[in-house]
């Protein structure tokens, strides 16, 4: 798995170096600038989009083809990517973090430094699921058309929440419930979210091994 | 003889292609070369990919290396295609210590070196910045390294300038001369294979025609001109094929002493596999 991971990591960062770098200190830049740490947030999200073109790099090689010549089971090369992407989501979630305290504490306001770190955390969370269900789909599709499909899903999603609220069926009350619940419950909440949040990569890892290993290149 | 690869009654159809493998016998002995020869489409790759398990066969038996194709067996093969598959932005370096963190003990990094400054490639330039050739030679050195007891190459000859192919041929001689180690080789340059191949197998529309000695194969058959009136007189089975041009008749036959016997005013021509090939290829398109 070693040699898959160096292959992945080398491959991104000779491609994405500088464009990665000027991201990254754009992002600061602008947070600090505009007072918006919020903004910061992205950057997990684009850690784990970037490692979804290695897989183009991979196609554009033809390295599928040349894997299945080497030692590595497809269990192997499937957990690479999903090491690989939790590999730079990581990085941007604690830079996420660590930036967005820094502006919080430069522009002393409603936001707190210790807040900022741990929506960070959370939000590092999230991009880790969501990018393991868009790794799923990109052994299933391939990149191009898991990325369309997963950005349909997605807006998708958001409509139907705001036709949703445009025509009544979501209203307060529902909100005011689970809040209410999670009030209640805390530890059962948090173990659940936790739960959850762990088992959206396992079951997709595991999808995406029987999908790879039926793959024929 | 002890056989490193062995093929019984391989099947594997690709239906939206409209092409399929069909029966399809193949032997590789120990210590020597195999020759893999057919027109594109033929089949050769498919075949070759079936062999390494990057194909699921629809039937038959593969044996490799005593094993069933898989990860096992592929740890003591070295594969190169007909361009190196790595990413564009690796240098040699960096592509050292990818295969060494895959093949680990079994990775012998001074081999890699000593290849990489025998075929002069330099360790921080990017495969991207590598000729054709000098990709191959990248792609060789990393199939080399770990000391594979089979070579599977599939066209690496092709599309090189004659003094490379040439050194890359004399390596692949200099590789199975311990008669340990073996290869298997598709190709399209007939005269490579004509230089190096100790036997030669014809994969033609996904049926393997024959595999046999090279020098046999050479022997058996020849190319003869004479008239129509001439060849009616030789058993069919005698003749693969007779194409008639501006400057007469050619055939190619089998049996070309028992040929020579029968019709000793006829003109007689080597048939190299080329020829072979072409008239094998041209009873089916007539």
């Amino acid at each position: 798995m070693k040699g898959l991971f160096l292959k992945d990591w080398y491959g991104l960062l000779g491609m994405y170096k500088k464009n990665l770098m000027l991201v990254l200190v754009l992002y600061a830049a602008l947070s600090l600038i505009l007072n918006m740490p919020f903004f910061l947030f992205m950057t997990p999200w684009l850690l784990g989009f970037y490692t979804l073109s290695s897989f183009s790099l991979d196609e554009s090689c033809r390295w599928n083809l040349y894997a299945r010549t080497l030692p590595v089971s497809s269990r192997q090369i499937v957990g690479g990517k999903f090491l690989l992407a939790i590999s730079w989501i990581l990085p941007g979630t604690i830079y996420a973090g660590v930036v967005g305290a820094a502006v919080c504490l430069l522009h002393p306001g409603e936001t707190l430094a210790s807040d900022m770190a741990v929506s960070s955390v959370v939000v590092g969370v999230i991009a880790i699921d969501m990018i393991s269900i868009l790794l799923a789909m990109t052994f299933r599709a391939g990149v191009e058309k898991a990325r369309s499909l997963f950005f349909l899903i997605f807006i998708g999603f958001f409509l139907i929440i705001f036709l949703g609220g445009q025509i009544g069926m979501l209203d307060d009350a529902g909100l005011v419930a689970v809040l209410a619940s999670i009030a209640a419950f805390p530890l059962l909440w948090a173990l659940g979210v936790l739960a959850v949040a762990i088992l959206i990569p396992v079951i997709c890892f595991f999808l995406s091994c029987r999908i790879y290993a039926n793959k024929e290149f | 003889m002890e056989n490193v690869i062995e093929v019984r009654g391989l099947c594997k159809t690709f239906a939206k292609k409209d092409f399929s493998l069909r029966d399809l016998d193949l032997t590789v002995p120990k210590g020597s070369i195999v020759g893999l020869i057919g027109e594109n489409g033929a089949g050769k790759t498919t075949t070759l990919k079936c062999i390494l398990g990057i194909l699921h066969r629809d039937a038959g038996e593969i044996r490799l290396l005593d094993g069933a194709p898989g990860a096992a067996a592929v740890s003591q093969i070295g594969v190169v295609f007909e361009d190196a598959y790595f990413p564009a932005t690796l240098t040699t370096r960096q592509i050292e210590r990818i295969l060494q963190g895959m093949y680990k003990q079994g990775w012998d990094s001074a081999r890699f070196q000593e290849l990489c400054r025998q075929f002069q490639l330099t360790e921080d330039k990017m495969v991207k910045d590598f000729s054709r050739g000098m990709r191959m030679k990248l792609s060789l050195a990393s199939a080399l390294a770990h000391h594979p007891r089979l070579l599977i190459l599939d066209e690496a000859t092709s599309g090189l300038d004659p003094v490379v192919r040439s050194e890359i041929l004399d390596m692949f001689l200099e590789f199975i001369q311990d008669e340990d180690h073996s290869i298997l080789l598709s190709s399209h340059i007939t005269s490579d294979l004509e230089k190096i191949a100790d036997s030669v197998a014809y994969i033609h529309k996904g049926q393997l025609l024959f595999q046999k000695d090279k020098d046999e194969l050479l022997e058996s058959y020849a190319l003869i001109q004479c008239s129509a009136q001439d060849l009616a007189r030789l058993p069919a089975e005698w003749i693969v094929h007779s194409r008639e041009h501006a400057f007469g008749r050619e055939t190619l036959v089998r049996n070309p002493e028992q040929v020579r016997q029968q019709l000793p005013n006829a003109v007689f021509g080597k048939a190299d596999i080329d020829i072979i090939m072409q008239f094998f290829t041209g009873r089916d398109t007539k």
